[in-house]
Order: C-alpha cells, then sequence, then structure tokens
C-alpha cells in the first residue's frame, strides 16, 4: 500500500455541486449536513479521507467482487458527503470485477473515468458452467471496451461450454502491466498472439497451465515471469523464452514437468540474465528433478548475490552433488563458503494434524539469508528437512564456521513439535548455535502436566537469547515465554525441549486490534527480571 | 560542548515551545522555513495547530528525534520500506491511542506540519476503526447523522444490490 501522501487542498465539500438537480434537498437534510459539518471528520481534506478509504479498501483487493463493494458501499452508505466523496473518486473504482451484474460493472467502469483499471475476471461456481444468459460473454463485451485502460488482467474462469480464453488476449492493451490467467487446466493457446504481440508495457505475467506463442518483441519490458503446471520435452524451451529478457529480475518456474530433464539443451549458450534477483525452480518430476534442475542452472548465468529457491522433492540421500550444485551455481563457491555465510535459517512446516501417526508430510521450507547469501529449498516430509540438517552439521563440524548461525525460525510449530525429541533432536548437534528463535503462528496447548520436566542443557534452543513471536494467540503469549523459561507458573511446565537459557531479548509482533490485550502481558514480560529487553510492535 | 540549537514555535493560541531545531524538522513544513528565512529568535508561527495538539505532535517527534526521514522516492516494494510502513512500536501505539477529538486534530496537524510519518499512523489507525464495520456502526463511531434524502437512499439501495456477485 502506497503511503498517505500530504495534501494542500481546502475542506471545504460542496455539496450543491454534487447533487443533482432533481434531488430535493429540504431543511431538515439541510440541518443535518450542517450538524455533520460541524464534526472534526468531516474537516478533513478529502485527499485524506480518500487514503483512509484506500486503506479500508486494500484489504478487500483480491478478495470476491462481493466482498469488496461491500466495503464501498458500507462507505457510501454513512452519509452524503462519503457518499459524494466516492462516487467521484475514479481511483476508488479502478478495480473492476467481471463477475458482478452487468448494470454495476458499467457504472464502475463509468466512475473509474479515465484511469487505468484492474480487471478481475472471476466467475464462481463449480463443475462445467453453462451460460445460458450469456453474461459471461456480455460482461467480456463490455469490458473489451476498455483494454487501452487496462493495467491489470487477472482471468480465473472455470470451463464453461463456449468459453474461448483466447477472446481476452486478441486485444491491444498498451498499459498492460501484468497478465495473470489462472486454472487454465492444459488449455493450449499456442494460436494465440498475446496483444497482437503488442504489449509494450508488459512486466509481470505468471503462466498458469497455459501456453501461448510467444512473441519476444512483446516482452521487452517483462521484469516478471512465471511458469506453473505446464509441461516441457527438455529445459530448452524455457531457455528459449527467457533468452531475450535481459532485463528480467524474477523468475519462477513450479510444478512444471520436464518429459526428458537430463537431456542437455541443444543450444549450449547460456542464458545471461544480469538482472534477475530471484529465482526459484521447482520442478515436479518425481525421479529427476535433480537433473532438471541442474540442466537449467547450468544454462543459465545470473549475479552471484541472486537469490535461489529450489526444491529438494526426489532427491536421494547421496546426492549430496546436488545441493553442492546449488551452492555452486548460486554462489560462485562451494557449500562450506556458502554455509559459513548463513546467519538465518528459515525452517516452516505445515502440519495439519501434529498428532497423526504417520510420517509428518506437509511442506517444509528452508530459507537462509544474509547480505551475502540469500537462499531457500523446498521439501516435503521432515525426513527431507532432517537430510538437509545434517548436511549443514557436516559441513560446520568439518569447518568451524567463521559467521554464526543465528536465527532459526519455526512456522506453525506447535507445542507437540517443539517438546518432541525425536522432531528437535537434530537442531541440537547444530554448529554454530542457534541464538535467535522466530514462532510464527505457533500452536499452543496445554500440555499434560505429569509429563517430565527436563533440564535446560538438554534443550536444543538452550543457546537462544532473542525469541521473536509473529502471528501468536495473545493468550499464548505469556505461556510461550514462561515455558521456555521453564517457569513453574507456565500453563504446561513439561516442555523439556523448549527451555532457553536466558532471554536477553523478547519481540512481540501483533495486530493493533490485540493490542490493549496483548499491552498488559508485555507489561508482566517488562517486569521479569529473568528477560532483558522486550519489544512490542503493532501492526497497522 | 556548544548546546544543540534550538527555534521557538509558535501555537494558534499563542503559545510557545522552544524546542531543538532537530526535533522540530521532523516537520518538513518547519524545514523548509528555517531554510527559506535563515535562523532567527523570531518564533515560526503555526496559525493552524493549537497548544495542546502541538505539545502532543512535538513529543512524537522528540521520541523520533534520531530516526531516518522517510524518503520521498522510498521503493515500497522494499520488504524493509514495507516493514517500516506497516509496523509500529508500542510507543507509537499508545501515543495514537487518544479521544477522537486529538486523534482527527493530529492527523490534520501532520498533514499541515508535513510529517508523513506521522500522518500515516493517524490515518491508518482511522482506517483500522472503521474496517468490519457496517454504515450504521461508523455512524455511530463518529457521531454521524445519517443526512440522505429519500432519493439518495434508494440509490445506494440500488448500488448495493448492482454490486453483488451474478
Amino acid at each position: 500500500m502506497t503511503s498517505i501522501q500530504r495534501t494542500d487542498t481546502a475542506r471545504h465539500f460542496d455539496y450543491g455541486a454534487n447533487t443533482p438537480p432533481e434531488v430535493d434537498i429540504t431543511p431538515a437534510i439541510k440541518d443535518l449536513r450542517c450538524l455533520n459539518d460541524a464534526l472534526i471528520i468531516h474537516q478533513l481534506p478529502i485527499e485524506l479521507l480518500l487514503s483512509i478509504f484506500e486503506s479500508v479498501l486494500q484489504a478487500a483487493r483480491g478478495a470476491t467482487a462481493s466482498i469488496y463493494h461491500r466495503r464501498i458501499c458500507a462507505l457510501s452508505g454513512v452519509c452524503a458527503r462519503w457518499f459524494f466523496i466516492i462516487q467521484h473518486s475514479p481511483a476508488l473504482w479502478t478495480t473492476v470485477f467481471g463477475g458482478l451484474k452487468q448494470e454495476g460493472l458499467r457504472k464502475i467502469l463509468e466512475r473509474s473515468s479515465g484511469e487505468r483499471i484492474d480487471v478481475e475476471y472471476e466467475f464462481q461456481g463449480g463443475g462445467m458452467l453453462q451460460d445460458p444468459e450469456g453474461s459471461f460473454m456480455e460482461s467480456f463485451n463490455i469490458l473489451s471496451s476498455t483494454t487501452g485502460r487496462w493495467r491489470t488482467l487477472i482471468r480465473a474462469t472455470r470451463h464453461y461450454s463456449g468459453d474461448r480464453p483466447g477472446d481476452f488476449l486478441q486485444f491491444l492493451a498498451p498499459n498492460l502491466e501484468r497478465l495473470v490467467f489462472k486454472s487454465n487446466q492444459g488449455r493450449d493457446m499456442t494460436d494465440v498472439e498475446l496483444f497482437g504481440g503488442n504489449c509494450p508495457n508488459l512486466k509481470h505475467i505468471p503462466l498458469d497451465r497455459a501456453e501461448y506463442r510467444w512473441s519476444q518483441a512483446a516482452f521487452k519490458k517483462l521484469e516478471s515471469l512465471g511458469l506453473s503446471y505446464l509441461s516441457f520435452d527438455t529445459v530448452e524451451p524455457i531457455l528459449d523464452i527467457i533468452r531475450d529478457i535481459p532485463q528480467l529480475k524474477r523468475l519462477e518456474i513450479y510444478d512444471c514437468h520436464v518429459n526428458h530433464s537430463g537431456q542437455a539443451p541443444a543450444n549450449s549458450q547460456p542464458v545471461s540474465l544480469p538482472n534477475l534477483q530471484f529465482l526459484r525452480v521447482e520442478f515436479d518430476n518425481d525421479d529427476g528433478v535433480p537433473s532438471a534442475t541442474e540442466q537449467l542452472l547450468r544454462h543459465i548465468s545470473a549475479p552471484p548475490q541472486c537469490p535461489l529457491y529450489i526444491s529438494l522433492a526426489g532427491v536421494k540421500e547421496e546426492e549430496d552433488s546436488f545441493v553442492a550444485t546449488f551452492c555452486e551455481w548460486l554462489f560462485g563457491k562451494q557449500t562450506k563458503e556458502v554455509l559459513e555465510g548463513v546467519e538465518s535459517f528459515k525452517l516452516g512446516f505445515d502440519i495439519p494434524d501434529p498428532e497423526a501417526e504417520e510420517d509428518h508430510s506437509g511442506t517444509f521450507e528452508l530459507f537462509s539469508g544474509s547480505a551475502n547469501v540469500k537462499g531457500g529449498i523446498r521439501g516435503f516430509t521432515v525426513m527431507d528437512a532432517f537430510y538437509v540438517m545434517d548436511h549443514i552439521q557436516g559441513v560446520f563440524q568439518r569447518s568451524p564456521a567463521v559467521k554464526p548461525f543465528t536465527q532459526l525460525t519455526l512456522s506453525k510449530c506447535g507445542a507437540y513439535f517443539l517438546n518432541s525429541s525425536d522432531i528437535s533432536a537434530p537442531f541440537k548437534e547444530f554448529v554454530p548455535p542457534v541464538t535467535h528463535l522466530e514462532l510464527v503462528e505457533p500452536v499452543w496447548a496445554p500440555r499434560d502436566p505429569d509429563e517430565d520436566v527436563g533440564d535446560v542443557s538438554s534443550s536444543p534452543f538452550s543457546t537462544v537469547k532473542s525469541l521473536i513471536l509473529r502471528e501468536v494467540s495473545p493468550d499464548d503469549i505469556l505461556d510461550i515465554v514462561l515455558e521456555a523459561l521453564g517457569d513453574p507458573q507456565a500453563r504446561s511446565p513439561s516442555m523439556a525441549e523448549f527451555r532457553v537459557g536466558t532471554l536477553e531479548h523478547v519481540e512481540v509482533h501483533v495486530r493493533q486490534k490485540d493490542f490493549n490485550k496483548v499491552e498488559a502481558v508485555v507489561e508482566v514480560l517488562r517486569n521479569d527480571s529473568r528477560i532483558g529487553k522486550v519489544d512490542l510492535y503493532v501492526a497497522l | 560542548m556548544s548546546a544543540a540549537p534550538q527555534v521557538t514555535l509558535e501555537s494558534s493560541d499563542g503559545e510557545k515551545f522552544k524546542v531543538d531545531k532537530e526535533v522540530a524538522e521532523r516537520s518538513v513544513l518547519i524545514k523548509n522555513m528555517i531554510e527559506d528565512v535563515g535562523e532567527s529568535d523570531n518564533p515560526i508561527p503555526l496559525p493552524n495547530v493549537n497548544a495542546s495538539v502541538l505539545k502532543k505532535v512535538l513529543e512524537y517527534c522528540e521520541h523520533h528525534r534520531g530516526d531516518p526521514l522517510p524518503a520521498a522516492d522510498a521503493d515500497p516494494s522494499n520488504d524493509d520500506n514495507r516493514k517500516r510502513a506497516t509496523e509500529i512500536s508500542d510507543w507509537d501505539q499508545k501515543f495514537i491511542q487518544v479521544d477522537q477529538e486529538m486523534l482527527f486534530e493530529i492527523i490534520l496537524a501532520a498533514n499541515y506540519m508535513d510529517i508523513k510519518p506521522l500522518l500515516d499512523v493517524g490515518c491508518k489507525t482511522v482506517a483500522n476503526m472503521i474496517k468490519g464495520k457496517t454504515p450504521e456502526e461508523i455512524r455511530k463511531l463518529f457521531n454521524i447523522v445519517n443526512d440522505f434524502t429519500p432519493e439518495e437512499e434508494a440509490q445506494i439501495k440500488k448500488e448495493n444490490e448492482w454490486a453483488e456477485d451474478r
């Protein structure tokens, strides 16, 4: 969200100039408006009020049309001043949902005036949709007259008989910057030339399940490209796509399939991407992920500081060379040197049912980041995570790190995870020690108080000096900290595996609505002599 | 060691505040005025801000005196910039927890004095107060009365209908 700009405009609002002549303003209504005019909120300059409205609407962008416009209607329904201001502010009407009723669609386009618009064309409903009333096509026809103003086009529509998604792409859209086509379910659109091969300002295009005819001339300014759920014979077509986009900053390839993953491209000339700032490569091949990824990486030349995120799916323990390739490509260094530069390590687990007996399957993401090293690996099982941690440990044990590893982030992990010696054991061996522990959205439930209480020296987190809590329930903050300290007052003082030595710093991040509740808790923490500094941050 | 240079600000109701120049210059308006007229012993008049509000605004400026000033060309897509823009400290949160009258006075003063971070915090706080509320609840919150004509009421009802998904 852009921040609010200072304004010099007058605060006065002229109802008369905005009221149609046929509307009869009775003296009683005039009196009410005078009453409202005396309120301080009505003294805000129009631009500031609009900035506030923008903030209110911001969270609803990307939601359904009804949610977004219900919010606009809620604001317009407050008083005549707000109603008139909103109606006459094109900037508030630039999000256009194709799924609206036609009258609404026309009104919004009219109110957006000459502003550039973000078109989200989404039809709800499951299965094969019919379009008996032709409403899809009618909306499409209304929107097609505005292509010159399109800034964004997001199309996510389930199949319906007669749908021709390529119709959206046949126009000239000279101002289009972002094109998102979702849920195409393998449609072949190679007969479609995007916008007649002429969309000179296109900067972002994630292609999901849809192939298009590529016109390199159309992507002169492309900065971000996403390829997902696409199938390729070899990695060569991917290299061909990016070969002529040297200004590309972000490239994301995920859930794509390469039939002959080990086959080297005929054109062995590396693709130079000197401006690349982010690269994600995750093929969905069950048995050849490393080879497809390695083939691609071998043929891309990017700045040494460019972060790389890859998948571990399908990697077997004996394939240590894969991680080595990852490090070499990414940083032009050996694994050891890369890991010595790691300052933080983020491990996110998404385990829906921690009590389930089967393997704790679920995505995990491992990120490391510092000024010198940025990268990440995604895997699908806890075993994948252990594989990576083993590898890292091995490297550290062979050569003492110059720069200490400091931060570990655990997302969506519950008390179960943190208190399970089976799961947390690998952390105990970490060299160098974890000093900052970040818990994001922790799932905290009281544990059995009769469980054995362990001593701090056995905890994998005994070296932690700083605890960072994000997206945590206000009711759990005190308990988590007390448990970390091994305080008998904690709800479940049996978290033997989750013990910190000394807490020099606690950082709590909460939403504004939770502030008052959390403030009292933070005050308790600030008065606790076992804790050094306590910082509280509020998200607006 | 020489004392920090100071300036005097004069509120709309004639009260004078002597503050460190560094603190006063959190306000771009004041910074520009000092640059334009040079340093002087004359008080800088702030005819749009009364003493109680100015005192509060200066409390904010004092607390943030060492903070880096927001760059005019800051890239909002940058993670750090975004984080700074969307998270405030508990001191700021407590500072902005004032009665409604004072909250809007602070916003108006921040706008007039051109103190962008304070303007941001104030406006986003008002937005958070509004979020998720019905028109009736918003009216109640700000003591606004329903001043629509019957024709306008009908139009709003109609807009509510066409704003629904098909």
